[in-house]
């Protein structure tokens, strides 16, 4: 992953969802444990990586796991964006 | 067989009222009878934008203007922050609100970008009356107590201060509401073993519900607020009255109040103390009426029209209250029914045939509901994720306005049901822990 998505993401968290005071987070901040990210703020995140990278992440493919930092979140955007098949439930 | 009049009506409140609105205004002889005299309070008092249609086609929307009733623009849900459904420390953070205005989506026949709050005590007189000014006979007072189908006619038992009387019709509509007369007569009725719900509730003078509402973003004291309690399926209606009246429900399920072992009185008090903001607004405020409870939530009936029979409004079906159906699927099923006895008295065919059409589109609007219901609950506090994803957020609020009677199956709610199937199979999805406790079994309604 382009270190460019996990700066974006950590401009975006920093001053979306701790409203320009996380100064400190890095990609590696636990922001699930943290509470930073929760079942509201991930919408808010995915919504973001459509807007930003035309990755569409539908919210059921996203586990705990996927948000837990931002190096995650940037591995899950990655992800998505190299799967050619568009999601296709059965 | 000649008969007293052409349709015989059991039920004065909303879909008993406008059916005989529509049938008089059609030239159709109806009699309608009430047990009560009106007015008299009833719960139920919200409304939702599709009830607007009725009110054009009925001439009501000037009355309506005139009585003042409050506009209501949109609906609030607020959830608690922390509490025990959350997986994670909140950290101060708290959960968005979700906000829907009616205006957002404009709704094809509805001229107003809103609907009304009522005092259900004088809009079901004014329904009643304007039923009658259209050439309605009205008989209140007077209790239904049995209907006999024939061949050619049907009759219907009655008292009126116990003194027994018959009346002859071509067919009934029955409206009577949850008392569900024809559906306990003929063993239609089937209890919902899911939504075991349980509501008490009261009105307040002086409820400060623009103090609540700005504590909860800006003042949108107008609009109906949903208040999510920090207990399973449970949560509080705020609906205004008048400007200084606020009708305040709590709904949970039986279970919890069985558990509690506590007065109705301490239970409501204990269940509002879950959200200190709304708790102290209310003991600054004047109770004006005692606490009514309503049991026995959901039911649906095995068939809801027979041969010069038919089932309109809660006589026919309840689905829990949660977005203000109740008055709605009243008044739609009274518009509904009504063509389809226009037109089976033109035919002179009174059969269950004639009412295909009512059956088939009353069906399906109740059952869009029942899913969207069953689904809200499991979505939990999720839902408000929900309606704020712009890609579900106008889907959603199609169904908010009351518009359900369309689509065999919405795909939102085909898109809600995948998200929650997918969650709850996932242990490890981020939204795992944050469901609610309804089971999938929900998921296949028997009716």
């Amino acid at each position: 992953m382009p270190p460019r998505v996990e700066e974006q993401l950590l401009t975006y968290v920093a001053s979306e969802l701790l409203a320009g005071k996380g100064h400190d987070l890095t990609p590696e901040t636990p922001l699930l444990e943290l509470g930073i990210i929760d079942s509201f703020t991930v919408l808010k995140v995915l919504a973001f990586a459509e807007r930003e990278w035309g990755t569409t992440i539908p919210i059921e493919l996203v586990s705990a796991q996927d948000m837990k930092d931002i190096a995650s979140i940037a591995r899950l955007i990655a992800r998505r964006a190299a799967e050619e098949a568009p999601y296709n439930p059965s | 067989m000649h008969t007293d009049v052409d349709v015989a009506i059991i039920g004065g409140g909303p879909a008993g009222s406008a059916t005989a609105a529509y049938l008089a205004k059609a030239g159709l002889r109806c009699l309608l009878f009430e047990r009560e005299i009106f007015p008299r309070p009833h719960v139920g008092e919200s409304l939702v934008p599709s009830s607007s249609r009725v009110f054009q086609e009925l001439g009501l929307i000037d009355q309506m203007e005139r009585e003042r009733f409050p506009h209501k623009y949109g609906a609030v849900w607020t959830a608690v922050s922390g509490g025990p459904m959350y997986e994670h420390q909140w950290d101060g953070l708290a959960a968005d609100d979700a906000v829907i205005r009616f205006d957002e989506r404009a709704q094809p026949g509805v001229q107003r970008p809103y609907t009304y709050h009522v005092d259900r005590g004088r809009f079901d007189l004014m329904l009643l009356q304007h039923a009658h000014r259209l050439g309605a006979q009205v008989c209140e007072g007077v209790a239904v107590t049995a209907v006999e189908p024939a061949d050619d006619h049907t009759r219907l038992r009655c008292r009126l201060g116990g003194v027994p009387f018959a009346v002859t019709a071509q067919m009934v509509v029955d409206a009577s509401g949850r008392r569900t007369l024809i559906g306990n007569q003929m063993r239609w009725k089937v209890n919902d073993p899911v939504f075991d719900q349980y509501a008490l509730h009261t009105w307040f003078e002086g409820y400060d519900r623009h103090a609540v509402t700005r504590a909860a973003g800006a003042d949108r004291g107008d609009y109906i607020f949903v208040h999510f309690l920090p207990l399973t399926n449970s949560w509080i209606w705020q609906i205004p009255i008048t400007d200084t009246i606020t009708s305040i429900g709590v709904v949970t399920q039986k279970a919890h109040f069985a558990r509690a072992r506590a007065s109705r009185t301490e239970f409501f008090w204990e269940c509002l103390a879950t959200r200190p903001e709304l708790h102290d607004a209310a003991r600054a405020a004047v109770q004006l009426r005692p606490l009514a409870e309503e049991g026995d939530y959901s039911y649906a009936m095995s068939q809801i029209c027979d041969d010069r029979l038919a089932l309109v409004g809660d006589a026919a079906r309840f689905v829990d209250p949660i977005f203000s159906t109740g008055v709605s699927i009243a008044l739609n099923s009274a518009r509904f029914v009504s063509r389809d006895i226009v037109d089976a008295a033109a035919r002179g065919d009174w059969s269950r045939a004639s009412f295909r059409t009512f059956e088939t589109t009353i069906r399906r609007g109740t059952r869009n509901w029942y899913n969207f219901i069953t689904l809200y609950y499991r979505l939990n506090v999720l839902f408000t994720a929900f309606v704020n994803d712009p890609r579900y957020r106008l889907d959603v609020l199609t169904l908010l306005q009351g518009d359900v009677y369309d689509d065999d199956e919405p795909a939102v709610l085909e898109r809600m049901r995948r998200i929650v199937s997918e969650v709850e199979r996932n242990e490890q999805h981020v939204w795992h822990k944050a469901l609610n406790a309804l089971t999938a079994r929900a998921f296949q309604p028997r009716f």
